[in-house]
């Protein structure tokens, strides 16, 4: 059986890059590039890992990652990059209320997966059938469907028949909660999302933790502070992107402090 | 919710799959204005934003918890902390059960206005939205003002360098003062109802008895000065406390309270710090330990 891990199984050690600019610019042009969120969590963890041991962290290999694998690094990222980040926000569902609640992003709480084979085998109301286990690449193609039900979409990306599509239309509902409950037990998970009594109207609420909306900086504040150093400093953008991602901020920082001081902030004579 | 329809909550766009949780004071900034003026807009877009900072208490680190519930039949690594309460019931009053859960803290309602504040007291949010986030424009968040005490002084070294959710910012990163290692934090399990505005309109009178939980230690926001004791007082033109302002301290009835209360007034409380300035640069500079205790014996008054 699986139980609590901190580090998935079969998942090689990650290795973040270098946070220069360059890498950080990297990353936030691959977010903004993206069409979906799978897309972007595929390019984001292309463009922050170096590697997974010793195997080259690349799009193709970042696809092929268990959908929990790639929320597992997502969060260990964050918590690498922001490791004083601790308490989070959100509002409650029912009554709207802001509440606080801390979450510690370095032990994502993670689950094996229970068996050792990569497919699920589930016998059906059409025969038996083998589903894979749902990926990076399943959710990417996933988001590009219109919203139908979701075990049925993924009944139809991860089975492993030669006609999975036509046969997931066919699936009852039955056939659907086995579907679920095998590809279930052969997938790992991670807790992504919260379920709370809000302190204020005590009903039950719940919120996502999605690192891609927090952890990866943002192109336009990037371009800002690469924008003051270089007028300030007359700096080259490759020595700029060169520096570390809290170096590059410092200095920006340190010229806006000094513009609102009065003081002129510029390169000297 | 089923496994695969979790799974494609996180293929769909965020705001679709329910609200997020974010970082507390992280504020998603619109993109920068391209002007020629770019001194304006630089300055524009640094002033405008600011964060509110909403619990100056640090939890402890030792006392971790974690929020988690989609992890199924998982036995979640949380252990129970102890709950600190800002106001403690009496003995009569129900005790708070043991938390084996996150529970999350509750917030004091936004106050009316905010007078001008002086430029070391604004904090300077940085953050730009990409132009291209078409499907995460919803998740925008509205912005926040961050407020620092008077009572806690603002080094250029102390201000956060990039992100308003820095070492200096979060509870429980600033290392605490030697003469408060005996306090106890609040728990990370344990939701803590923070202490609500000094003002309150008067329609929110008639629902204190329902906000303040009996055996919480929790004690509902206290009516403004004056403002609605007019329509309360007693005949003998003195105002009293309202019996359900009490019952979150002493464990008798609302009835027999009010029959004993003695009329009090207290229209104005003031608290007075006189200390001397610091006489060298490096008093000055050294961070003031004494005024870090004084705020923090301020704060929970």
């Amino acid at each position: 059986m699986g139980g609590a891990a901190t580090h998935p199984a079969g998942l090689g050690n990650p290795r973040l890059r270098d946070m220069t600019g360059a890498t950080e610019l990297a990353a936030a042009e691959a977010v903004a590039a993206s069409r979906t969120r799978p897309e972007a969590v595929t390019a984001v963890l292309a463009a922050l890992l170096e590697s997974l041991d010793a195997e080259p962290a690349t799009r193709e290999t970042m696809r092929g990652l268990p959908s929990a694998a790639r929320e597992w690094l997502l969060q260990w990222i964050a918590s690498r990059t922001h490791p004083e980040m601790r308490w989070f926000e959100a509002c409650c569902e029912q009554c709207g209320e802001p509440y606080d609640l801390s979450i510690d992003l370095s032990r994502p709480a993670y689950r094996d997966s229970n068996r050792a084979a990569a497919t699920a085998t589930v016998e059906t109301s059409l025969g038996t059938r083998q589903f894979a286990i749902p990926t990076g690449e399943h959710e990417e193609r996933l988001a590009l469907l219109s919203g139908g039900d979701p075990r049925r979409d993924l009944a139809g990306l991860c089975g492993l028949s030669s006609d999975a599509e036509a046969e997931a239309l066919r699936f009852d509902a039955h056939d659907l909660a086995l579907i679920d409950e095998a590809v279930e037990a052969a997938s790992p998970d991670i807790a992504d999302s919260v379920s709370i009594l809000c302190p204020c109207c005590k009903s039950e609420t719940s919120g996502r933790i999605d690192p891609l909306k927090f952890a990866v900086p943002r192109e336009g504040d990037i371009l800002l502070e690469i924008h003051q150093i270089a007028r300030a400093y007359g700096w080259p953008l490759q020595d700029i992107l060169r520096l570390k991602a809290r170096q590059r901020a410092v200095c920006a920082d340190l010229i806006l402090r000094e513009r609102q001081a009065g003081r002129p902030a510029g390169r000297r004579p | 919710m089923s496994f695969l329809s979790r799974l494609a909550d996180r293929a769909r766009p965020p705001a679709a799959a329910g609200p997020l949780l974010m970082p507390k004071g992280f504020v998603a900034r619109q993109p920068a204005a391209v002007r020629r003026e770019e001194d304006a807009a630089e300055e524009e877009e640094v002033a405008s934003r600011a964060i509110r900072r909403q619990q100056p208490e640090a939890p402890e680190e030792g006392e971790e918890g974690v929020a988690r519930a989609a992890a199924p039949e998982e036995p979640e690594e949380q252990s129970a902390g102890e709950v600190q309460e800002l106001r403690r019931a009496d003995a009569g009053t129900e005790a708070p059960e043991p938390e084996d859960e996150a529970r999350p803290l509750r917030r004091a309602p936004v106050p009316a206005t905010e007078p001008a504040e002086t430029d070391e007291e604004m904090r300077a949010v940085r953050r730009a939205a990409a132009g291209g986030e078409g499907e995460d424009e919803a998740e925008v968040q509205p912005a926040r003002f961050i407020r620092r005490a008077e009572e806690v002084p603002l080094d250029d070294t102390d201000r956060p360098l990039r992100q308003p959710f820095q070492s200096d910012l979060a509870p429980g990163a600033t290392p605490p003062h030697p003469d408060l290692a005996t306090e106890e934090e609040p728990s990370n399990l344990q939701a803590l109802r923070r202490d609500a505005a000094p003002s309150l309109p008067a329609q929110a009178e008639a629902n204190m008895p329902d906000r303040a939980a009996p055996g919480s230690g929790l004690a509902g926001p206290l009516p403004p000065s004056g403002a609605g004791f007019a329509d309360r007082s007693d005949g003998r033109g003195a105002a009293y406390f309202e019996p359900q302002y009490g019952s979150a301290f002493e464990p008798r009835s609302a009835a027999a309270a009010s029959a004993e209360l003695t009329p009090v007034i207290i229209d104005q409380l003031d608290v007075l710090i006189h200390e001397p300035a610091p006489s060298s640069p490096a008093a000055r500079a050294a961070p003031d330990h004494g005024r870090m205790l004084r705020a923090r014996y301020l704060r929970r008054l």
